[in-house]
């Protein structure tokens, strides 16, 4: 059994492009993954839903997620 | 995050001790618990980035998570027990099994070899004997598969960002009980897709 574990830094990579394709790749074949810094709504990272995105592109993996804490973090419709 | 080729049957978040740093940013941190079910049985494996400032504040850290390790069968699941009245309303179905003793603590550590966190975490070290493992410490994959505890490394120095050295500070390290089914540990020193390098373990499960 395969076992990764990765600080993501949020998809920025070392050449300072976001890509979360990259980071699914580098982890892609181990039996279980943890991941840190991964994020939701947040500005520098588009936004983006993280770990949904990363969880569309490792679709042969069960997934959770929880952020330790958030900003500004209500919602109203 | 967790991800696992298994279902994920139980899981939850523990919050971390932060101090209140008055200048420096500090962010609150936290463990993500699951639970995977592998050949060798369910295991209880963990997701976690510790306080990047302040040592003491990683101690008390690491405190909290040997303390839920600890504690981890007599707390069992998240749930427990089965509830025979409305049990419509629930999803579990009879009782939770017992949450396995031994666990994987995954992460970034923002520590150093042969800091005083790093002997909190795996216990002491003499000269002439090396290492020695106490039953409720932890094991360093990387270190129990041949590589020196000093060698490696996770993270690089950037000069124009505030890293000062290159240094090992992601760690797989398992509960004394699972360290004779660690097999392998290797730093991916070509991903580009991060400040920080993925490290692998191979595990005999």
């Amino acid at each position: 059994m395969k076992l990764v574990t990765y600080n993501i830094q949020y998809s920025c990579g070392r050449d300072g492009v976001y890509s979360l394709e990259r980071i699914a790749e580098s982890v892609r074949g181990a039996d279980l993954i943890a991941l840190q810094e991964v994020e939701r709504n947040w500005i520098r990272s588009g936004m983006a839903d993280q770990p949904a995105e990363l969880g569309r592109l490792l679709p042969e993996y069960h997934w959770i997620y929880a952020a330790p804490y958030d900003l500004d973090a209500s919602e109203r419709d | 995050m967790l991800l696992s080729r298994t279902p994920i049957l139980t899981s939850r978040h523990h919050l971390l001790p932060k101090y209140r740093t008055i200048r420096h940013n500090s962010l609150q941190r936290g463990a993500l618990e699951g639970v995977i079910e592998t050949p060798a049985g369910l295991l209880r494996v963990y997701s976690l980035h510790l306080a990047d400032l302040i040592a003491e504040e990683r101690l008390e850290q690491i405190a909290a998570l040997f303390a839920l390790n600890e504690r981890a069968v007599r707390d069992g699941w998240p749930w427990s027990g089965a509830d025979s009245r409305r049990s419509e309303l629930w999803q579990q179905s009879g009782a939770a099994p017992e949450m396995p003793a031994e666990a994987i603590f995954m992460g970034d550590f923002n520590l150093e070899p042969g800091s005083p966190e790093y002997e909190a975490i795996v216990g002491p070290k003499r000269a002439d004997i090396g290492r020695i493992l106490v039953g409720h410490k932890l094991v360093d994959a990387w270190a129990a598969t041949g590589h020196g505890e000093d060698k490696g490394v996770t993270l690089y120095a950037d000069p124009a960002v505030d890293a000062p050295v290159s240094t090992r500070l992601d760690y797989c390290f398992v509960t004394a009980g699972l360290a004779p089914r660690l097999k392998d540990c290797w730093i991916d020193d070509g991903a580009e897709g991060s400040d920080h390098q993925p490290v692998w373990v191979e595990m005999d499960l």
